[in-house]
């Protein structure tokens, strides 16, 4: 059932109207007290760094720290967030704001406590990526010592046309820059240009790694077709090249295809939101054969509306389920998988129609596999035309739920206007607003503030 | 007249505010280490802030101190010059510098004494609007180009690459009025990052018959196979009676 839900925005923050959009988080599994979350948020001084959203009491309160190198209009660019899992260390990926004139920067940054306010130091500095995606874990090394292990899923358009890529550290807790990461190209077939935006990966405790990305098979103008990839590691990532243990016995390639001949339109438009890629990917702690994975297209071609898809293996990897659930006009899944091996999804869908249109954000959980129907429980909704978007993403190009124990935690971003009927099962807001009048307030406690897309936090236990 | 020190102060900070001393060796921002030299204090006017700290009169903020300097006794005014650390509950800064205790007194007398109702800007806003005028010019001292004109035509200039943080180049091309700098002709072109991707959020999107200040760039790599000029800048484009705010002496064409 549902914990709480809070809106992530300080108290000290009462009259920022920013584009709060694509947020991220990490729970430290050795003390899910211990929370980071980010989302395109700028530093409210305009300083030379941004922030990180914080919380050391299980969500419950958020605070920022200006921690992250290079801050922009919207802070830094994308970012997601690890902690590994035994030290406790913080790990984040970037495209810094920070970047020569048309170039994206991924810099991987680490830091020893959460909750320091000292710039974080950079570990990776390369020109050319897209969407870095952050998983960490630990676990012993060859001497029998715990290491970190810390893996980076992104899109390395230098690379073209193989460009799904993980940086990858085996040690990466205490070593100056580059800390052991290094750059390994996944993609072992033939896409056509590069490989979508998303890497998205997942780990099992006892050291099976897993990768999801989208192989690009025919481009033409907008319009892509695309398979869905599934790699995977037995050990760590440890060997010279990883991500091996996965071949598709169709053309003996290395990397499962888990679906092929999707459709998409890319940069289409839904709801203020642009569409293109999503994908998640999720491995069940109980059995490291069964993993989940996630991602959007358009079934039939341009016209049909976006849809998202869940599936299932439960042989590492080897074949896939058909549907076993879909969301139409969905956007941003979210899969985790808790330590009962329950799978929790969230979705952000459009629903309705013309200026009654609303963004949706439902969180539901299946023990069964969708055997039986689970009942999604709407976590947010609000009108989609409001507020215009500053820039895209609207929402965000992904959101993201982790798990710890029995519990699963996400985060979102959404219309901030504070109506009630716009939070079904409840809210908590930090900052100032007025619930009766539908107003946001300034540190003043009387300024109206409009409204503007918020990074929301929810927590979910079985 | 500001000394160089304040103003250098000033070109470190994000945040200045004439606050009263509250509680030495405490803190209202909860993760904050605090020592001896960790106070609070009550912000009684903003004099430089972004917008969404302009409304903070009234709050308490935590100023850890600079190493080494004197803790102000609780009770005094002080002009604090920081920059960000942490915001929750409260905001925590860090001081780069505060103006002397005769310097506070004398702004005290000035806000709250018999001159009240004749105010003159705080030192900090004269500094503040001084290096907005500073980074102007510096600005347009690296431009290749500066003209004022209006834009005639627009157009994509090639198919945008499937990427989400494309730039989706567009060619803008621009009537003339006044060449102040450069050398152009009756009509220029510059190129511009139409994506309203968060990457290029910040670049102005010019729009058909606007009328403006052009600060335009030698394009280089392949935005120079566009357009000779590109925009690159938040500041690139301002309003035509801004010219003078350039510092460039006139002498245009």
């Amino acid at each position: 059932m549902l914990q709480r839900l809070v809106n992530l925005i300080p108290p000290a923050l009462s009259g920022e109207a920013n584009q709060d959009s694509e947020p991220n988080i990490a729970v430290n599994p050795a003390n899910t007290n211990q929370m980071v979350a980010t989302a395109f948020t700028p530093d409210p001084l305009q300083g030379p760094n941004a922030p990180i959203y914080v919380s050391r009491d299980g969500g419950q309160t958020w605070a920022l720290r200006t921690v992250v190198p290079g801050d922009g209009p919207a802070g830094t660019g994308d970012i997601s967030v690890g902690f590994a899992s035994g030290s406790g260390i913080l790990y984040v990926g970037i495209l810094s704001a920070d970047a020569p004139a048309n170039q994206t920067r991924l810099q991987i940054l680490r830091n020893t406590s959460y909750l320091s306010t000292a710039t974080m130091p950079v570990l990776v500095d390369r020109l050319g990526v897209d969407q870095p995606w952050v998983v960490a874990a630990s676990a012993q090394d060859q001497a029998g010592q715990a290491a970190d292990h810390v893996y980076v899923g992104n899109n390395d358009l230098a690379a073209q046309p193989k460009t799904a890529t993980v940086d990858l550290s085996l040690n990466a807790a205490a070593a100056a820059a580059p800390a052991g990461f290094a750059t390994h190209r996944i993609e072992a077939g033939a896409p056509v240009g590069q490989d979508g935006p998303p890497i998205r990966i997942a780990v099992h405790p006892a050291g099976t790694i897993y990768a999801a990305h989208q192989r690009w098979t025919a481009v033409s103008g907008n319009n892509i077709t695309f398979e869905v990839v599934v790699t995977r590691d037995d050990n760590w990532a440890t060997a010279a090249n990883p991500f091996a243990a996965l071949t598709d016995p169709a053309d003996g390639s290395v990397g499962m295809r888990a679906a092929t001949g999707l459709t998409a339109v890319w940069n289409g438009s839904m709801g203020q939101e642009r569409l293109g890629a999503d994908s998640a990917i999720a491995v069940d702690p109980t059995n490291r054969d069964v993993v989940w994975i996630a991602w959007g297209d358009q079934p039939g071609g341009a016209r049909a509306p976006w849809t998202i898809h869940v599936r299932r293996s439960v042989d590492g990897g080897q074949t896939w389920s058909g549907d076993l659930r879909t969301v139409s006009k969905g956007k941003n899944p979210c899969l985790a998988v808790n330590a009962a091996g329950h799978l929790g999804f969230l979705c952000q869908a459009l629903i309705g129609r013309g200026t009654a249109q609303r963004w949706e954000t439902t969180f539901e959980v299946t023990t069964d596999g969708w055997a039986t129907a689970a009942v999604p429980t709407v976590l947010h909704t609000a009108l989609a035309a409001s507020p215009a978007f500053t820039f895209l993403p609207y929402l965000g190009d992904y959101a993201r739920v982790v798990a710890a124990d029995n519990a699963f935690y996400g985060v979102f971003s959404g219309s901030n206007h504070p109506d009630r009927a716009n939070f079904p099962n409840g809210v908590t807001y930090q900052r100032n607003v007025d619930w009766n009048a539908h107003r946001l307030l300034d540190l003043d406690g009387t300024t109206a503030v409009p409204d503007s897309i918020d990074p929301f936090f929810f927590t979910w236990t079985d | 007249m500001v000394d160089a020190a304040t103003a250098d102060m000033m070109r470190q900070s994000q945040f200045v505010f004439q606050a009263t001393v509250q509680s030495p060796g405490r803190s209202t921002v909860s993760d904050i280490p605090v020592d001896d030299h960790t106070v609070v204090v009550k912000i009684d006017r903003v004099l430089h802030s972004p917008a969404a700290l302009a409304h903070s009169a009234g709050m308490d903020v935590t100023v850890q101190l600079a190493a080494g300097s004197a803790v102000p006794p609780a009770g005094e005014q002080v002009t604090f010059f920081t920059r960000p650390v942490a915001y929750s509950d409260g905001i925590a800064v860090a001081e780069v510098g505060r103006t002397t205790p005769e310097t506070a007194g004398e702004l005290t007398t000035m806000t709250a004494g018999p001159a009240a109702g004749h105010l003159r800007p705080h030192p900090a806003l004269d500094i503040a609007q001084q290096q907005a005028e500073e980074r102007l010019r510096a600005h347009a001292a690296e431009a290749d180009a500066i003209v004022i004109g209006r834009v005639t035509q627009l157009g994509q200039a090639r198919g945008p690459a499937l990427r989400e943080h494309d730039p989706d180049w567009w060619v803008a091309t621009i009537a003339v009025d006044h060449a102040e700098k450069g050398t152009v002709g009756d009509t220029v072109q510059f190129s511009f990052p139409n994506s309203r991707d968060v990457h290029w959020v910040h670049v102005p999107k010019p729009a058909a018959g606007d009328t403006r200040l052009w600060l335009l760039h030698a394009a280089t790599g392949a935005a120079a196979e566009l357009a000779p000029y590109t925009l690159q800048d938040a500041d690139d484009v301002q309003r035509p009676d801004e010219l003078g705010r350039l510092g460039l002496g006139g002498g245009g064409e």
